[in-house]
């Protein structure tokens, strides 16, 4: 790897990175040009696409921001959160419904977050649900909103999409996340979504840490022209971006290229992971329906196999199943540059277009998030925050921008992957960094349909190469996908170190005689043993059970209760009750402030725990005690003190199996 | 006559927990989304009123009395359930805290209800429900039903309780009481002694229902967590409707009784 690779000269000829995993052949043969450019020509979009991307392409052109003026797009509280659903038939909504409950600690985050300031926390199921074959802009206009950059008000900006891709299609997620930070998670099991919403609620709260460290993972596969390029003019030029220009953030960058990039590497690198994972291979690519295609389809081709036309075995890749039992991977964010990488569709519209194919080749039986994004978000030990990467196939072109009329030699292009990288590193929202992406997206499909209208409608000359670059970028840059919560990010330095330390909490530990907690952190670390015994048992469905790893709505009440009793314990150093007159109980009642509404505080107790109590009482006119007022007075008291001794029985009948055996 | 309304009420299930009916339409102006709105409704003639708050205050002990079996009934359906499984497994005994005196056969359907564990589905189709699970989630017909109310519970319980005493119509004296037991009192300038009594055991009569359920709150997931950890097929899904009917059946079997004609 001391040499880089010389950027093709042959701008004719495309090639985008994915291996046939039964042939360990190209998934798809380098494309001649003027085909593509005769794809693009009759590959238009729709008008109100056109406009919309038209619409992004030039508000980035004028401003940076995303959102409407004012709005702050790392903020949930000015951008709101949303979780969306599919609008479902009555048979699945019991399933639905388990899902929500599953992920409730998450989405209890989220609402407390996106509703500080205002209510701009939404959850669209039901009748406001996506609804099968809708446009973007029929759902959108269903929820209150138009074309044009987000309004939090009418629909958040962060969305995320509870969906397979069967229920809400890609092109939505793709469409949507034009103006919109989208993210979109779908798991097999309840408990994977349960475990995903855990996880990134430890991230978020600083119950789990990540070092702040960048890895670096790039392929080099003999004789491979776009693994060689992917490695020498993305990876190597990251790493050196991101090693120079984030140093003073206090990260770390390791870099694993070439030979380096084994499959036992990054395994190791998993089972450690750092805060940001960027790797660069090709993705595995199956026959539709073929054994493996579910488990391993996108999986990471490694340093181990030889290079096109080489045998692929198993061992060559990394899958789902391939995850460390151990690995804790709350915290991390990681980049998967390769095809298939984040997941597939039904139908290929590469191969249909650029190679004439009388109909598109069915890629998969249905379309799929792939499996290692899911493994490593819903992870027994502890999921990642969310994974970046790409729907259908990766192409160089989102990397190497090559002159499409031939007159200039191709140059490395990063602008997109290194401002994402700045934005996650500086502790900007994930859904937020993929902004360079989605700009990206819009400005070259506006490009290239105003360069279609002007050669169809003035017959203007045009080359074969010029067209079927842009066609290719449009598409490539529109794959880029986030699986997982938009809202996602990494910490900045000493962030949690420095955050408030949490109110009292009680926390128990499940396990019989296990002694209670205090400090939410103190169950933080988690040694190797442990997280190695919890990836083998089964879930933990106990009373405030650690990590909170419970099914949804016990794992939510149980949290609730928990704060009702936090509460109580809180606030039970001092009882003060408080006994005003008033000749208008109706404005009062109605809420009128005490200074306004000639409210009289006639008597008045405060007691503290330890036995300190100062008292205020009542008298008439003439300097008499005000013996009904009194008596009300002594009576609420009583009762404030009986209501608080009954609440502090239930919280230590509560506890008392977990405390007291 | 004793209506429970605010924000909070509307959605809280089709359940008598004490003398109180829900009115939906009784919402103070400045109810915020965790405020309940307790109001009860007296006669100018003090004797019938005295009754009625007697006759409060015993609806409310016999919810309370309810609540203290549930447990007995939850250990019930689990023996039933689990009969090789030693008691200790099955126990908690955090329960004798909370549990009274009296015992009493837990209803048929609490025996439904823990035994629909038995027909979960198959370990491979993960994200498929039994029917029995189906059928205790779907109380009272709507999916999430159940995880929604228990919200709504838990909110009843913490959020602060206004509880408003009105003769003839005319209020006489309001109280706000936050869960931790502060408390703000607003009377009539010259309220009489036995207007201050009646507020008084007004406020006890709500005070007491709003700890009934937390009781129910606290019953129902300690009686969920119980039924998941016994790590049965489908426990997961089914524990939280299979602990509610227990508690629910409790209640209802108190309710009966008292209007039993017997």
């Amino acid at each position: 790897m001391t040499q880089r690779a010389k950027p093709p000269g042959d701008v004719t000829r495309l090639i985008c990175n994915g291996i046939d995993a039964t042939t360990g052949e190209y998934l798809v043969p380098p494309i001649d040009a003027h085909r593509l450019a005769r794809v693009a020509t009759g590959d238009r979009l729709a008008g109100d696409e056109i406009a919309d991307l038209q619409n992004k392409s030039l508000q980035a052109r004028r401003s940076s921001f995303t959102v409407v003026e004012g709005v702050d797009p790392n903020d949930l509280a000015q951008t709101g959160w949303a979780a969306v659903f599919p609008a479902v038939a009555d048979d699945d909504a019991l399933r639905q419904a388990a899902i929500r409950d599953a992920l409730a600690p998450l989405l209890q985050h989220r609402r407390a977050q996106a509703t500080a300031a205002a209510d701009l926390y939404r959850e669209y199921a039901g009748e406001l649900g996506y609804r099968t074959g809708e446009t973007k802009q029929q759902y959108l206009a269903r929820l209150g909103a138009g074309p044009g950059p987000a309004r939090p008000q009418k629909v958040p900006y962060y969305l995320l999409l509870i969906a397979t891709p069967e229920e809400i299609p890609y092109r939505i997620q793709y469409q949507l996340d034009v103006h919109y930070a989208v993210g979109r998670i779908a798991f097999d099991t309840f408990e994977d979504y349960a475990r995903y919403a855990c996880s990134v609620v430890d991230a978020e709260t600083g119950r789990a840490r990540r070092p702040r460290r960048a890895s670096f993972f790039g392929v080099a596969n003999p004789n491979d022209a776009a693994t060689r390029l992917s490695a020498d003019h993305l990876v190597i030029p990251l790493i050196e971006h991101v090693a120079t220009g984030h140093a003073r953030h206090g990260f770390a960058v390791d870099s694993h290229l070439g030979d380096a990039a084994h499959r036992g590497r990054l395994v190791e690198l998993l089972g450690d992971p750092p805060a940001l994972l960027f790797t660069a291979s090709h993705g595995m690519g199956f026959p539709s329906g073929a054994a493996g295609q579910r488990e391993c389809q996108g999986a990471l081709l490694c340093q181990d196999w030889g290079g096109p036309g080489a045998p692929i075995a198993r061992e060559h890749y990394l899958a789902g199943d391939d995850l460390p039992t151990h690995a804790d991977l709350r915290g991390m964010i990681s980049v998967l540059f390769a095809c298939f990488g984040a997941g597939t569709p039904t139908r290929d519209e590469f191969t249909r277009r650029a190679l004439g194919e009388a109909s598109a080749r069915q890629l998969a039986p249905a379309s799929l998030i792939a499996r290692l994004p899911q493994r490593m978000l819903a992870h027994p030990a502890g999921g990642a925050l969310a994974v970046v990467g790409h729907i259908d196939r990766a192409w160089g072109s989102t990397f190497l921008w090559i002159d499409a009329q031939g007159k200039a030699q191709p140059r490395t292009h990063l602008d997109v992957f290194e401002s994402m990288l700045d934005s996650l590193l500086a502790g900007k929202r994930l859904g937020y960094a993929m902004e360079a992406f989605n700009l990206r997206y819009a400005e070259l499909a506006a490009d290239l349909s105003e360069r279609i209208e002007q050669i169809q409608l003035y017959d203007e000359h045009y080359e074969d190469s010029e067209l079927a670059h842009m066609w290719i970028c449009n598409n490539d840059a529109r794959n880029y996908a986030v699986i997982g919560d938009p809202a996602v990010r990494i910490p900045t330095t000493g962030e949690h170190a420095a955050a408030r330390r949490e109110p009292f909490t009680l926390r128990g530990d499940p396990r019989p005689g296990a002694p209670m907690s205090e400090d939410p952190h103190e169950l933080a670390p988690r040694d190797a043993d442990e997280t190695r015994r919890e990836a083998l048992e089964p879930p933990s469905y106990g009373w405030f059970s650690k990590d909170d790893k419970q099914p949804g709505a016990l794992a939510r009440l149980g949290n609730k209760l928990g704060e009702v009793l936090s509460e109580v314990l809180g606030d039970a150093a001092v009882l003060e009750v408080k006994t005003y007159t008033s000749a208008d109980l109706q404005s009062i009642a109605g809420g009128e402030p005490l200074q306004t509404s000639g409210a009289r505080l006639r008597a008045y107790t405060r007691c503290k725990l330890d036995g300190d109590t100062e008292v205020c009482v009542p008298v008439t006119a003439t300097g008499a005690v005000d013996e009904a007022l009194w008596a009300l007075h002594v009576e609420m008291v009583k009762q404030a003190q009986a209501h608080r001794a009954e609440l502090l029985k239930t919280v230590l009948s509560v506890f008392s199996s977990r405390v007291g055996k | 006559m004793f209506e429970l309304g605010g924000a909070l009420a509307p959605a809280l299930p089709e359940l008598a927990v004490g003398p109180w009916r829900r009115a939906p339409g009784l919402v103070a102006f400045d109810t915020g989304p965790l405020e309940s709105v307790w109001r009860v409704g007296l006669a100018s003639d003090l004797a019938a009123s005295r009754t009625a708050l007697a006759d409060g205050e015993r609806s409310v002990a016999r919810t309370h009395a309810a609540l203290d079996d549930a447990p007995r009934r939850l250990e019930r359906a689990l023996e039933q359930l689990l009969p090789d499984l030693p008691p200790a497994a099955r126990s908690d005994p955090a329960d004798a805290d909370l549990a009274g005196s009296r015992a009493s056969s837990p209803g048929s359907e609490a025996r439904d209800a823990a035994s629909s564990l038995r027909f979960a589905s198959p370990p491979e189709s993960r994200l498929a429900w039994s029917s029995a699970d189906r059928e205790a989630s779907r109380v009272p017909g709507e999916p999430g039903w159940l995880g929604g109310a228990l919200d709504r519970i838990a909110d009843l319980a913490r959020g602060r309780a206004r509880i408003e005493t009105r003769v003839d119509g005319a209020l006489v004296a309001h109280s706000l009481m936050t869960l931790s037991g502060d408390t703000q009192v607003w009377a009539v300038p010259r309220l009489s002694l036995a207007g201050a009594q009646l507020h008084a055991r007004s406020v006890a009569i709500a005070v007491r229902t709003r700890h009934a359920w937390a009781r129910i709150l606290t019953l129902v997931v300690r009686g969920g967590a119980r039924i998941a950890a016994l790590g049965l097929p489908a426990a997961a899904i089914a524990a939280l409707p299979v602990a509610w009917r227990i508690v629910r059946d409790a209640l209802r079997e108190a309710n009966d009784r008292r209007t039993d004609p017997a």
